[in-house]
């Protein structure tokens, strides 16, 4: 009994050692970003004295690139979850219940192709987006997303959702594959067709699975930075992450006070995101699978 | 509904899981498919319900083919081993499920749920979810979703498999009692004898996708048409000796061992003459007597409920006893056994085909 408390104890104070780290990073990123400069955690003025608060980080707010910025950035985030879900929740079920040539090499292929790092694939990616730039209207002409081609939005969303498509189809495929087969023979029986079984029995039952997969999903496209910064060079239609790369690397001096403000406004999505959706998928956890919500 | 199965036959690939089927189910019988896991019963009744479809042969209700006819068009309903309750609706949604899909009346609909959970007495569950419920409860559940559309066919897949055995006993005798009240054709699937022997009009023994026999409760206990279905059937099981037979003086006799020998009763002579044979003799037939023509010698003793079951050597073969507890039999005891008249069973030592059938 002793025992196991001081297990538990032990156990927090490691985990709390470890986390140190990153809690001390994020109250750095809170502080400075209303500060002049700051002196470890504490804010400092110019002139070194403790004090020096300021609004002035959050400047960037009233300027127009930043909300235009934000709602590329949720346009992506949005666009790769419903694509992600869709395509995932479809091929999951294909490859969980249906026998046809090539599934098997397919799921292999799948999982290999999640194992290769996307930085690999980008020169040919590029090519790739440059031919459908080509192609009249799907490649540069549609509203919002502005195409499928380079320098798109569109295009960039396509790519996201094809690096992260492996990962979503295997997921989707696991939960698919435990919800039993008698459900869904007694389905049959009652009369139900299969496109109707899949939306009203087996759908219902792999929320928290679909709700894991468009929580990650819509994190990894808010916060994605790699394939925006290669496949949308110009500014007006960069994301969050990319507008934050720009601040860096600017010829002057680097403005870490706005940097860290602009680190900081990027990351208020996701925590609220994350606040409301962890609440969901525990509610579904705790009751949905075995029926009781 | 009557169902015929003619040279009914699925293979999975190379395998076969049912081999050349044939039998007939007249209307309102309660037939049971009896055998090991993996001997193609399940395979035979998805077939039946349509999941499957047949590699061969065909399957008829009422005279009519149905082999491609879908599930939902063959007015049946089935009942599951997990119960297969939707677990995101509530009880009353998952009984009303296949009428919703009919697309029947909200009014009428409330009145046949109503009939059928007092029936099932599950009137009081009717706002939880399957998850809430006992597995007895959930039973009935998907009893009620499978009656509430008045299905032509009951099927029941090992559906007291899950539950307790004090449960499965009243389970056994509540479905039987529902099956005679609706009098609707039902075949059930299961591994245990006893479900079968207790519930079922007839009884299909599979093995290895192949029917061994179709017969009445009693008729398979009594009169196996092979050594299969003869171990399979009774507990515990029959012994089965290798045996000599031997005319002398016009009667014929047995020769258990060297020097053991029995007379063969007049009625359970063999119809085809052999000399070896494997000799079956059930253990509730053999009884233990104070002087004999079978000497035998206890070699173990196992506590059997109210019985005990004796293991006894008889020459160099032995034969499982069972006897009465309060008979005071220790290992080492040296008896006499004898055999009850009507438990003779003798079997071709090749085919294993029952020799008292012509």
């Amino acid at each position: 009994m002793i025992g196991a408390r001081i297990f538990k104890f032990l156990t927090i104070v490691f985990l709390l050692l470890v986390s140190l780290p990153i809690i001390f990073g994020f109250i750095w990123l809170f502080i400075s970003t209303f500060s002049i400069r700051t002196f470890g955690l504490i804010p400092v003025d110019s002139q070194g004295h403790i004090g020096g608060l300021t609004l002035s980080n959050w400047k960037f707010l009233a300027d127009k690139t930043i909300w235009l910025v934000t709602f590329n950035t949720l346009v992506l985030a949005i666009g790769l979850t419903t694509g992600i879900i869709a395509v995932s929740a479809f091929a999951g079920y294909a490859l969980s219940r249906m026998n046809f040539p090539g599934r098997r090499s397919i799921l292999s292929l799948s999982l290999m192709l999640h194992a290769f790092p996307s930085v690999t694939l980008l020169i040919a990616i590029y090519f790739v987006l440059r031919w459908i730039s080509k192609i009249p209207v799907v490649g540069n002409g549609l509203p919002v997303i502005g195409g499928f081609g380079y320098d798109t939005l569109g295009g960039v969303i396509l790519v996201s959702i094809a690096l992260q498509l492996p990962f979503g189809v295997w997921l989707m495929k696991g939960f698919f594959d435990n919800v039993s087969w008698d459900m869904e023979m007694a389905a049959l029986i009652d009369g139900c067709s299969r496109f109707r079984i899949l939306w009203q029995i087996i759908l219902p039952q792999i929320k928290p699975g679909i709700a894991a997969l468009a929580i990650f999903s819509f994190i990894e496209g808010w916060s994605s930075f790699l394939i925006p910064y290669s496949f949308m060079t110009s500014a007006s239609t960069a994301t969050v992450a990319t507008y934050l790369n720009s601040l860096l690397s600017d010829s002057a001096p680097v403005n870490y006070g706005t940097l860290a403000a602009v680190g900081l406004f990027q990351l208020i999505p996701v925590l609220i995101f994350f606040i409301f959706t962890q609440k969901y998928m525990l509610n579904i956890f705790s009751g949905g699978v075995k029926g009781s919500s | 509904m009557k169902i015929v199965l003619e040279h009914l036959t699925k293979k999975f690939g190379d395998v076969y899981a049912v081999k050349d089927l044939n039998f007939h189910i007249a209307d309102g019988e309660f037939v049971a498919l009896l055998g090991p896991s993996g001997c193609g019963k399940t395979t035979t009744m998805l077939m039946i319900a349509g999941i499957y479809k047949p590699t061969e042969g065909f399957i008829k209700f009422d005279g009519k083919v149905v082999n491609d006819l879908e599930p939902r068009d063959r007015n049946i309903g089935m009942v599951f081993q997990g119960y297969a309750l939707y677990p995101h609706m509530t009880v009353y949604e998952n009984i009303t499920f296949p009428l919703r899909l009919k697309k029947v009346p909200k009014a009428e609909m409330e009145t046949e749920c109503k009939n059928i959970a007092q029936l099932l007495q599950i009137d009081h569950l009717l706002n939880r979810k399957p998850g809430e419920l006992s597995g007895g409860q959930q039973q009935r559940v998907a009893l009620g979703r499978a009656l509430i559309k008045k299905p032509k066919v009951l099927l029941f897949d090992e559906p007291l498999s899950n539950l307790d055995a004090r449960l499965r006993i009243s389970m056994r005798r509540f479905i039987k009692e529902i099956q005679r009240e609706f009098g609707i054709t039902s075949i059930y699937v299961t591994h245990d004898q006893e479900e079968a022997m207790t519930m079922a009009d007839r009884i299909a023994v599979m093995k290895e996708g192949v029917l061994q026999t179709f017969t009445t409760p009693i008729e398979l206990h009594d009169e196996p048409e092979n050594i299969f279905v003869a171990h399979f059937i009774g507990n515990p099981p029959m012994n089965i000796i290798d045996a000599e037979l031997f005319e002398d003086k016009g009667g014929l006799y047995l020769c258990l061992s060297e020097g053991v020998s029995v007379e063969v009763p007049e009625i359970r002579k063999p119809r085809v003459k052999k000399r070896d044979v494997k000799f079956g003799i059930r253990p509730y037939d053999v009884k233990i007597t104070e002087d004999g023509k079978i000497p035998a010698k206890v070699a173990f003793v196992e506590f059997f409920g109210k019985e005990l079951l004796i293991l006894c050597k008889v020459g160099d073969k032995e034969i499982q006893v069972l006897v009465p507890a309060e008979l005071d039999i220790k290992e080492g005891d040296s008896l006499f056994i004898e055999f009850k008249e009507s438990g003779f069973h003798f079997f071709d030592p090749d085919t294993g085909v029952s020799l008292l059938k012509g």
